[in-house]
């Protein structure tokens, strides 16, 4: 038997060429602005009620987990504790201060990750925070064993770039030598633009953590 | 699993061409539908496909099979969305492309070798589908091979016995599979066809 006309070969032909192309696949094409990159991630425990939450602590630096030689960069540094209290006020919540003597309803502990680093990857805590004189108004005293403990359904993603995690703790109810997450508010995006590119970035996506997490201020 | 497919779909144009029946290729405009349309609402102007028949005794009756490529976007933009776990603020884009094998069966509602013939076809097989979800650096996927079935209910012009064009009214169906949300949408298909003997 013979193909009588061609049109079939050549459509097949075509079709077989084109496969490669297909198979390829297509993508969005990329975001326009920097901006465009950057997300917010929050989680709460469910379990715990915001509404009896009066006081806070926020310790008066920021935590960089670096690698071993790598040198922190403080830029920000004042830009995001600046926000982040200008946000846990605005929720109605009492700053305490950390030397007072009296203890707070919830610790938040900001850490920055210019690296790759999981959000619920147990590193050393009390190598960032051990330090920190607020400990000293809560039992039982904490040592370096103590580890945190997030909600079991929390996201433990990996972050790639420039990383901001604000951990809201509870030190109040330590259970098992962990101190307990009750929020978490996670802003990544890229470390690129200028100074004040990155500080406004940083402080529109800190409040964007609390504009969507409405149960905070109840 | 989309390499796999690719053999079979080449050596099923091969074994069309040895067979010396009727191959077509075809561009489809498409419109998701049900939970498929909130994953991607928007028209896709990208879906290929190609396609062989082997005509039966009964020459209105027809059996082959099909190739077809499919891809959808939707730009979502910068907004806030609920996951089971948590929120997440970002620019979002949700895509998938999708790579169908079916095998066909067609009955022409009159002789195929007429002016004009309407037609209907019934595909049943398998595709492999990429969704994804971009935000912000991070990609969200869940991919893997699902059920897929289709029906067109179409018309063929023929130019002469061997030359044709023809355009249809398309559905295609793939249920949940692997995380992947159930696909369903509706299409437009324009396409040429030409047979062999």
């Amino acid at each position: 038997m013979r193909i009588k006309k061609a049109y079939p070969k050549a459509i097949a032909a075509v079709l077989i060429l084109s496969l490669t192309f297909m198979l390829s696949g297509c993508y969005p094409s990329a975001p326009d602005y920097i901006s465009d990159y950057d997300l917010v991630y929050t989680q709460q425990d469910k379990t715990y009620d915001f509404s009896k939450v009066t006081t806070y602590m926020l310790p008066d630096s920021v935590e960089h987990i670096v690698n071993p030689g790598d040198k922190p960069d403080h830029t920000y540094d004042a830009i995001i504790l600046s926000e982040l209290k200008k946000q846990l006020d605005g929720l109605g919540w009492e700053q305490l201060d950390d030397n007072g003597g009296e203890s707070a309803d919830v610790v938040v502990l900001p850490s920055v990750t210019a690296s790759k680093q999981g959000v619920c990857q147990a590193y050393c805590w009390w190598c960032y925070w051990g330090w920190w004189p607020g400990w000293g108004y809560y039992p039982p005293a904490w040592d370096p064993s103590w580890g945190w403990w997030y909600p079991s359904d929390v996201v433990c993603a990996t972050y790639n770039t420039g990383t901001l995690v604000v951990n809201m703790t509870n030190p109040n109810a330590p259970k098992d030598k962990q101190l307990p997450v009750v929020w978490i508010g996670v802003l990544n995006g890229l470390l690129e633009g200028g100074t004040a590119n990155i500080s406004s970035r940083i402080q529109t996506n800190i409040g964007q953590m609390f504009i969507q997490s409405p149960y905070l201020k109840q | 699993m989309k390499y796999l497919l690719t053999i079979i779909a080449a050596l099923t144009f091969y074994t069309a061409l040895q067979a010396q029946q009727s191959a077509e290729f075809g561009y489809q405009v498409s419109f998701p539908t049900g939970d498929f349309k909130d994953f991607v609402s928007k028209t896709s102007w990208v879906g290929f496909s190609g396609a062989y028949r082997h005509r039966l005794k009964n020459p209105q009756l027809s059996l082959g099979g099909a190739f077809t490529w499919f891809y959808f976007q939707d730009k979502k933009g910068v907004g806030t969305f609920p996951t089971t776990e948590g929120t997440v603020h970002g620019n979002r884009s949700n895509y998938t492309n999708i790579y169908q094998l079916v095998a066909l069966v067609q009955y022409d509602f009159k002789n195929p070798k007429e002016r004009v013939v309407p037609y209907v076809r019934v595909g049943v097989g398998g595709a492999y589908q990429d969704q994804r979800t971009d935000i912000g650096l991070y990609i969200v996927q869940a991919d893997g091979v699902q059920f897929a079935a289709n029906a067109d209910l179409g018309v063929r012009f023929n130019r002469d016995e061997n030359h044709g064009i023809f355009i249809a009214a398309t559905y295609n169906t793939l249920p949940a599979a692997n995380g992947m949300i159930a696909t369903s949408f509706f299409g437009i298909k324009l396409g040429i066809s030409g047979w062999g003997h």
